[in-house]
């Protein structure tokens, strides 16, 4: 299934936007970590005490303002427009410019391409996190020792890649599903997107709250993951959801006729 | 075994769109020519025969192998030019030709090498500054990188200077030399002309004729063109005993076909008559190809 050929060239032709989005992200968790001290988190409370309701959600610790701020804003902006280019990039696109037939007039099958893509897409991810949560926890060792606590960070970025693992199989799947890329776009992007505006409306006000039940997003729980409050199904779905939107994007490609 | 078998293959595409129980066979060392108007179904052919597309029914095969289940297997003996050529974004030409030997496990380049010099071409500019004759070479190069025993060529010469065009034929005449299948499609009758040894042409979908090379090749008829002076001679040449196959009474000038054994009558004819001009027509296989496409435009009306 996997080809090592396709996978180098893979890494090799898209490393620039990988570096772009997994710098932005390593460097702005580098900021936070450094940033919110307790000094610094102490007074931003005191000042925001008049708010009727913060719009930035619970942010009186250091974790709770990693796992609303960074992970449920930065990071999801950041990995949703990297699963939305990527998802279209690596199938749809391909097709619709005709250089697909560049990569299929190999000796290679339709199964091995897109297992290929997919792995490629799915390790991007996960050294994106990787990454992520590594210089997290380096830059908060280094300039708060035993503020961050590690369990609950770690649990937030693996969750947070679990989350955008199911993310980029809607994308993929989408990109898989259809010939153009307007229409991978479409679908991937569009839902990806809804699924974004809605996790960010229902935080907005108690009215909207029925939105979370519209998104997936609501199955990475930060704050049952912080307080440690039965999690583990929830991201197990989101897992499963990823295996089953990517086998079937591999199996729609490899039944369906290519206008190449 | 013949290299490529194709066997009542049928794509409906509705709106009289697609192709319909095409068949047709080449053999091992045949230089097979493809050809038709724009939308007559080459294309959608040949995606069949690279394991693009599914058939709805019948079967195409390469070397006996099922083009759309065993395609791996195939693309291993099977070089392919397609006529819209499309690469990744973002490499350079070298980039390209480099991958398409990755991808093949190909460690040995000279024959890259020696494409890339034939067609004088330099690979290292980013393929998006490319022109379109500079495309279609690397192309090329990727197509015959493996020395494949089939090759799939849909319009392999678009966008080539005539001076390459030239080296391209060249090219099949060698490869055709060293035994490969060939399937072009092209609109050049000059390249097919040259270098088929059969023919195919197809319209709507369907496959209407197949010629040898020696039907298109060896006429053995001639057709000239004879401009007269007065137009007593004109009208004496037509009681004569030639096949007049046009009279252009306004130029005084008929055209006559003759079988070539004929022609000393001819020349003892006209010897006694005061001849302007007299020209031969090339009847050539343009002339079948234009009343062929022709054809295909009423049979829209």
């Amino acid at each position: 299934m996997f080809n090592k050929p396709l996978f180098i060239h893979l890494i090799k032709t898209n490393r620039n936007l990988f570096f772009l989005i997994a710098g932005a992200l390593t460097l702005l968790i580098g900021i936070v970590m450094s940033i919110f001290t307790p000094e610094t988190m102490q007074e931003i409370t005191q000042t925001s005490m008049d708010a009727p309701i913060n719009p930035l959600g619970d942010i009186s610790t250091l974790i709770s303002f990693v796992s609303n701020q960074y992970f449920g804003n930065f990071a999801l902006i950041f990995a949703i427009i990297y699963s939305i280019i990527f998802g279209n990039k690596l199938v749809a696109d391909q097709v619709d410019k005709g250089s697909m037939a560049y990569h299929l007039s190999a000796p290679i099958t339709r199964n091995q391409y897109t297992f290929t893509s997919a792995l490629y897409l799915v390790s991007s991810l996960l050294i994106m996190f990787g990454l992520i949560f590594v210089t997290g926890y380096g830059v908060a060792e280094l300039v708060q020792p035993g503020e961050l606590p590690v369990k609950e960070f770690f649990l937030l970025t693996a969750g947070s890649f679990l989350l955008h693992l199911a993310i980029s199989g809607i994308t993929f799947f989408a990109s898989c599903l259809f010939n153009r890329s307007s229409h991978s776009l479409a679908l991937g992007a569009g839902l990806s997107v809804f699924f974004f505006a809605a996790n960010l409306l229902s935080g907005m006000s108690d009215s909207l709250e029925f939105l979370k039940n519209a998104t997936i997003i609501t199955f990475y729980d930060t704050n049952a993951i912080i307080q440690n409050n039965s999690y583990e199904w929830k991201l197990s779905l989101l897992a499963l959801l990823a295996v089953i939107l990517y086998f079937f994007g591999m199996l729609v490609f490899k039944r369906k006729d290519l206008p190449l | 075994m013949p290299a490529i078998k194709i066997q009542g293959l049928t794509k409906d595409y509705g709106n009289n769109k697609g192709i319909f129980g095409v068949s047709f066979h080449i053999e091992e060392g045949e230089v097979f020519g493809f050809l038709g108007p724009n939308g007559a179904g080459k294309t959608t052919t040949i995606r069949h025969l690279l394991g693009f597309t599914k058939p709805q029914s019948g079967t195409s095969t390469i070397l006996g192998l099922d083009s759309w289940k065993q395609s791996k297997e195939i693309h291993q003996h099977l070089g392919y030019l397609p006529a819209e050529i499309a690469f990744p974004a973002n490499m350079t030409g070298a980039q390209i030709i480099q991958h398409a030997a990755n991808m093949r496990g190909l460690k040995d380049m000279t024959l890259a090498q020696e494409l890339i010099t034939m067609f004088d071409l330099d690979p290292s500019p980013l393929i998006k500054r490319m022109s379109k004759g500079m495309k279609q070479k690397v192309g090329i190069v990727c197509a015959f990188i493996h020395d494949p025993k089939i090759l799939i060529l849909d319009e392999p010469t678009t966008g080539l200077d005539p001076l390459m065009q030239s080296v391209f034929v060249t090219l099949i005449h060698r490869e055709k030399q060293k035994g490969k299948s060939i399937l072009m499609s092209s609109h050049h009758f000059e390249e097919i002309e040259g270098t088929c040894d059969r023919i195919a042409m197809i319209r709507q979908g369907r496959l209407t004729s197949a010629l040898n090379s020696q039907d298109f090749k060896h006429f053995d008829k001639t057709t000239y063109k004879i401009t007269f002076r007065s137009l007593q001679d004109f009208h004496a040449i037509q009681k004569e005993e030639f096949t007049i196959t046009d009279i252009q009474s306004e130029a005084l000038a008929v055209l006559v076909e003759i079988e070539d054994l004929q022609i000393n009558e001819l020349i003892g004819s006209l010897g006694k008559k005061d001849v302007l001009s007299i020209r031969e027509m090339k009847v050539s296989l343009e002339d079948s190809f234009m009343n062929f496409y022709k054809q295909g435009d009423h049979d829209h009306v």
